[in-house]
């Protein structure tokens, strides 16, 4: 569903991964439980039965859109389209990258409504939601990994590998200092996107609609 | 560490008719049956029990022991909340009955995530674990502006205001608003407690609030420490 790099320096493509496998297991693993024999009954079957109903509801959808690289160096990203970014943390960890590759992942806003549903006080079950919202977090992360291996394999044939993934909000190491990349850059990342009808709203507080989504960046660096 | 023992209300027996017992109570809200509960607190209503003794007597006993093994690490989020939606469905019964009575809430507290911050789970626990306590809460949701923290927080001549901030990003407008409140000239009318990942006991110092607290449990036991603290009056 993607075009090779056009004329003008760009490329937009929307990946979808289908349902998002989501492990009980994994969901009382990130709630402190170790031993699964020790998990009360009812807890173990309310996330188990969550994990099904997530993965039904969840409808992950990634767009992307690929651009030049002018220039990296410094704590300046430029690109060919005239956006710039900026984060003392590109040089280390966009060395070498011809492009980027900016993306909008999301679950949907079922899933936020969801959570919301049972947090109300005629339906509540607060226990269901909060293992809808962390069935959401291994949703994200399930669907974000689904998409690199994706990209990655969309641009091999190109001679072309990704870096890690970096996005507005998220820290970074630089010679054992961390460095913030600013939330407010949210803006020109979605700027990116030049007008295309996006999934997700980004909110002047630079917060995404639905909840259960993110953003980032992927460099495209040559393998040689 | 030990498994903390249920402590038993002393003189409970002298609140309660002949024959009354409580220990089912305890039971249910220990190990969240919502529906006995919800049958037991109504029976106590009936025999007449007074709602501040089915609150103290019937219901904080295995509340308490629950938030105690939660903050020794012995149970986890999702056994806390089941107990806490046990608590609530008898705090349903009995609310009513404590306002008719004009038995005051803990305190008001205002709680909402900061700008730029969609989370709601970590404070809609909070907020749960607050009501539960007996306080009044004015939950504001997500990516609560700076002034609509204010704007509330005067119009409910709030005690206490929360602010919770899951990015490492976002917890940058906690100082904000902090600041805001000071600028409205307001921030001595409140306490005002932060939380959330990022959020450090250090945190607390250089963003000027009153209280973190780590989790639901430890916000809880700060608020109602605080709100008997004085500060400067709402007009």
């Amino acid at each position: 569903m993607t075009v090779p790099l056009d004329t003008t320096g760009e490329a937009s493509g929307v990946f979808e991964s289908g349902p998002p496998e989501i492990d009980p297991v994994k969901m009382l693993r990130i709630h402190g439980y170790r031993d699964m024999d020790k998990v009360r009954p009812i807890i173990r079957r309310t996330a188990e039965t969550i994990s099904k109903r997530a993965a039904e509801v969840m409808a992950p959808v990634i767009h992307f859109r690929r651009v030049g690289v002018e220039a990296c160096s410094g704590e300046d990203l430029r690109l060919v389209n005239g956006l710039k970014f900026q984060n003392a943390a590109f040089s280390k960890y966009l060395s070498g990258a011809v492009e980027i590759s900016v993306v909008v992942i999301t679950l949907g806003k079922a899933l936020d409504d969801e959570v919301m549903g049972r947090m109300e006080d005629d339906a509540f079950e607060p226990l269901e939601a909060l293992f809808l919202e962390t069935a959401g977090w291994l949703g994200i992360e399930w669907t974000t990994r689904m998409f690199s291996v994706y990209l990655g394999d969309l641009i091999k044939p190109e001679g072309l590998r990704l870096t890690r993934r970096m996005g507005p909000g998220y820290s970074y190491k630089i010679n054992g200092d961390e460095t913030m990349w600013s939330l407010e850059q949210q803006h020109q990342l979605f700027e990116v996107f030049d007008g295309e009808d996006l999934p997700v709203r980004l909110l002047e507080s630079c917060a995404m609609m639905p909840k259960m989504s993110r953003s980032g960046l992927y460099g495209l660096v040559p393998v040689n | 560490m030990s498994d903390p023992v249920r402590v038993t209300p002393e003189g409970w027996e002298g609140r309660a008719p002949d024959g009354w017992e409580w220990v089912t109570l305890w039971d249910a809200v220990e190990t969240g049956d919502h529906i006995y509960a919800d049958e037991r607190v109504q029976q106590a209503i009936d025999a007449d029990i007074d709602p501040r003794n089915i609150l103290d007597d019937g219901l904080f006993p295995g509340f308490n022991l629950q938030a105690e093994r939660f903050s020794a690490q012995i149970i986890f989020i999702p056994e806390m909340l089941i107990t806490a939606r046990a608590m609530k469905a008898g705090l349903a019964l009995i609310r009513p009955l404590l306002a008719a009575m004009a038995v005051k809430p803990a305190g008001t507290f205002v709680m909402g995530t900061v700008l730029g911050d969609m989370h709601d789970i970590g404070q809609s626990i909070v907020t749960i674990m607050l009501e539960n306590a007996g306080f009044n809460v004015i939950n504001l949701g997500t990516d609560v502006h700076p002034d609509k923290f204010i704007e509330t927080a005067i119009e409910e001549k709030a005690d206490l205001v929360g602010f919770s901030a899951l990015l490492s990003t976002t917890v940058y407008y906690q100082k904000v608003t902090i600041e805001e409140f000071q600028k409205a000239g307001h921030r001595d009318k409140v306490h005002i407690l932060i939380g959330g990942a990022p959020t450090t006991p250090a945190w607390v110092e250089e963003c000027g609030a009153d209280g973190w607290g780590k989790d639901a449990v430890e916000a809880v036991n700060l608020a109602l420490k605080l709100v008997k603290e004085p500060r400067e009056a709402w007009a």
